[in-house]
């Protein structure tokens, strides 16, 4: 009788560790994901903040027989945008403004878990829009 | 009570004061990882800014080269190119810009680029932006421009810009601990290039922008 009792205690307390090591491995997952988000996110701000200098780099550069070219800024933008994050999914806008290049580079990240936004205002969510843009002055004829 | 059975009520003892040191083990954990989480989250949120500040002092170096600079033919050096940085430069014939290299001109630039910056990233532009600074030690700048500069650079023949941005940046989990604000100081230095060919015609070369580590090549 008295042996019963012991194997069911047992019994029980191997399910006890079972339960503790699921909660805590679930709260390791969630906040290693939650750190590779945000450097997921660090990573994708400065990548598109590069694109968008290099298309505007581009964009300024004047050539005395075809002039300003904008499809290889834009190009250039999209290339980096791409080799550098493995996405297509970028849209990069070419302005002029006047006498000036504005290069805007935006796209909706998708990342691995839902991330808070630094703004604190809109909360948990999946998909976050970053954008990044740089004006030059163009160069002269 | 023999050896044996004290050291059994002993065990027993210990097992009972164990129940619950796996939870604070987990607690104390996550709160470690919270905490190195934050710290480099922020770390990594000062490379991105640094970054952008880097750009941002290339993107503004080299807007004024191409609003302000001036190619003409020196008797002394040949083709030449200076940046005009007020209305008493020499030589002002033909200049076409609009602006000089002076604070209006970079009010400009840093109105034109701030809708790209973050809300947690701030300059002043009138005191955080300066031109051809004087350093002092520890990369500290003084807020005034070597005006010399702007006529012979490095090169010893072509005026140079060099563009200084002193940011500050809002930290999110180490305020508390460290500081509220991270300063970042960065800078860029533009320097136009001209030469005259044969039939006395001056064009400008590419403008050279040189970083620390890496030099800008046009292969397009």
């Amino acid at each position: 009788m008295f042996q019963k009792l012991t194997r069911r205690k047992r019994k029980l307390k191997k399910g006890q560790a079972m339960i503790e090591t699921v909660c805590v491995l679930a709260l390791h997952f969630f906040l290693i994901s939650f750190m590779i988000t945000g450097f997921q996110l660090m990573h994708n701000k400065m990548v598109y903040s590069m694109a968008a200098y290099e298309g505007v780099r581009t964009a300024i550069a004047y050539n005395p027989k075809s002039g300003y070219n904008t499809k290889a800024a834009k190009a250039r933008a999209e290339e980096m945008a791409k080799n550098q994050i493995g996405s297509n999914k970028v849209t990069v806008q070419i302005n002029n403004k006047g006498d000036f290049f504005e290069c805007v580079v935006k796209a909706d990240v998708k990342f691995l878990a839902p991330i808070i936004d630094p703004n604190l205002k809109e909360g948990l969510k999946k998909n976050l829009p970053v954008t990044a843009r740089f004006t030059m002055r163009k160069e002269r004829p | 009570m023999n050896i044996k059975q004290k050291i059994k009520t002993g065990q027993k003892k210990r097992f009972r004061r164990k129940k619950g040191s796996v939870l604070f083990i987990t607690l104390g954990l996550c709160i470690v990882s919270v905490i190195f989480f934050g710290f480099a989250f922020d770390i990594a949120r000062i490379m991105y800014f640094k970054s952008y500040t880097r750009n941002l002092a290339s993107a503004m170096a080299l807007s004024i080269v191409n609003e302000c600079a001036f190619a003409y033919h020196d008797s002394v050096n040949g083709a030449r190119v200076v940046i005009v940085h007020d209305a008493a430069s020499k030589p002002m014939t033909g200049y076409k810009g609009k602006y000089f290299a002076d604070r209006n001109y970079v009010k400009v630039l840093y109105d034109k680029n701030k809708d790209g910056m973050d809300k947690t990233y701030h300059i002043d532009y009138r005191n955080d932006i300066v031109l051809n600074p004087y350093y002092i030690s520890g990369g500290n700048v003084v807020n005034k421009t070597d005006k010399k500069r702007f006529e012979v650079g490095s090169d010893g023949v072509n005026g140079e810009v060099e563009v200084h941005i002193t940011a500050r940046v809002d930290l999110f989990f180490l305020q508390g601990l460290f500081q509220k604000h991270k300063i970042i100081r960065e800078s860029a230095i533009a320097q136009p290039t001209a030469y005259a060919t044969k039939s006395y015609q001056k064009i400008r070369d590419e403008q050279k922008i040189t970083f620390e580590w890496w030099e800008w090549k046009a292969d397009y």
